[in-house]
């Protein structure tokens, strides 16, 4: 079934918060679309039932079937400046743990930097990119993708990929999920500039595997030691030889115990 | 830039296993040099391979952090012979990292990156990606030129208003 986006208004609490719904049955990439359309992006919200050209980091692909899962974008422009910007990653995931939380009772955890697992295993990833035309001007394109009713995942992803279904066997109206999520974003979007403290802490209630050995890798560096925190700035901390290391960016995996 | 700031400064540069410091505050470039032998050279040189205020594991013999002040992060470079000298940049266009992050010249580890240097650029021609927290940044060129110049190796942890490209503006 098509995403319903007149059951998707309906459901939405702050009326005000977006200015554009878009929705598209298939398109390249949500995040691609308004990062070439630049103009007008502010609040505007792009929904797609099938991506062509989905991607991950480092132009990773994003592999969803039709019409089973949620994929939708949010471009935010409007007073946004690089100081705030890395809040983003922990408002987005923390959005999406307590979405599925209040309507299914899943308990979900969040993955430095920000793709959502449950059970240790990835159900929704997340995208964010930004432009910067000057100081004052950037453009921010917040995309996510959640496994929502897919239940069959190819061979290489399989084990460690879940849906919402696969977790509760219901299947699961996305309609309600994205409403859910974007009333959850906005509330955190109103503290995100002068209550950080708060999403922080909320972030650090979720985070998966703190205090376990883990490998990080960066470019073609691969370091190994302990997580020690993440910090206000969302740099990882590893502690390696009671020496303590912050990064910026990198891929995790954990350890075994 | 008042003066006991820098007698603080000639004090930790003193106490530290650097030889040179430069800094640039409000206009105000200030470059500090220890009168000392080759073989502590190169030993400095060494350090500071990565002018970070941090570095990964595996270069951290001696940790930056000690020369840092508590307010002014100088920037440290690695000038080992002090060839190049500042008015000879002066005719490039500094592209600078708009946030803290890690530096990727490509979109992903496989492609081509973006721009190399002598390409010619125009202005929003995509420069690199500064990544954080998985927020991909891209960096686009306001200028049109040609890249003189890339100061930071892929995968390599750039601070806030770091210098990343040099452009010859054309």
């Amino acid at each position: 079934m098509k995403f319903d986006k007149s059951k998707f208004l309906e459901l939405n609490h702050y009326k005000s918060f977006l200015k554009e719904i878009e929705y598209f049955e298939e398109i390249d990439s949500t995040n691609s679309y308004l990062l070439y359309r630049r103009q007008n992006i502010d609040r505007v919200l792009v929904i797609a039932d099938y991506q062509t050209a989905g991607r991950g980091r480092y132009s990773r692909k994003w592999m969803s079937n039709a019409y089973e899962n949620l994929m939708f974008t949010l471009g935010l422009s409007e007073n946004i400046t690089h100081e705030i910007l890395h809040r983003f990653s922990f408002l987005t995931p923390i959005s999406i743990v307590k979405s599925i939380y209040q309507l299914y009772g899943i308990t979900a955890e969040i993955k430095w930097p920000n793709d959502v697992l449950v059970g240790g295993k990835k159900l929704c990833g997340i995208l964010i990119e930004s432009v910067f035309e000057s100081d004052n001007n950037i453009k921010l394109v917040i995309g996510v993708g959640i496994n929502v009713n897919q239940t069959e995942f190819e061979d290489e992803i399989r084990d460690r990929t879940t849906s919402l279904k696969l977790v509760t066997n219901w299947n699961i109206a996305r309609e309600e999920l994205l409403a859910k999520f974007i009333d959850l974003f906005y509330e955190g979007f109103q503290l995100i500039k002068n209550n950080f403290e708060f999403i922080y802490n909320e972030y650090m209630k979720y985070v998966f595997s703190l205090g376990k050995q883990i490998r990080i890798q960066v470019g073609t560096k691969i370091i190994e030691g302990k997580f020690k925190d993440v910090n206000q700035k969302g740099e990882l901390i590893l502690e390696v030889n009671g020496n303590e290391f912050p990064f910026s960016s990198g891929d995790i995996t954990i350890l075994k115990e | 830039m008042d003066l006991n700031y820098l007698k603080k400064l000639i004090k930790i540069l003193d106490e530290s296993n650097i030889n040179e410091v430069e800094i640039e505050e409000e206009g105000t470039k200030i470059k500090l040099r220890k009168n000392i032998g080759e073989k502590n050279e190169t030993q400095a040189f060494q350090v500071f391979q990565h002018p970070m205020p941090y570095s990964y594991p595996q270069v951290q013999q001696v940790t930056t952090q000690s020369i840092t002040p508590d307010k002014v992060p100088p920037q440290v470079e690695e000038k080992p012979k002090v060839v190049e000298e500042p008015k000879a940049e002066k005719k490039y266009h500094e592209i600078k990292s708009p946030i803290v992050g890690t530096f990727y010249r490509a979109p992903s580890p496989d492609a081509e990156p973006y721009v190399k240097v002598g390409d010619t650029v125009s202005i929003g021609t995509v420069l690199c990606i500064v990544e954080a927290m998985k927020l991909m940044n891209e960096i686009e060129s306001d200028v049109n030129g040609r890249i003189a110049k890339i100061l930071v190796e892929n995968a390599q942890p750039v601070e806030y208003g770091q210098t990343l490209f040099l452009i010859e503006p054309m």
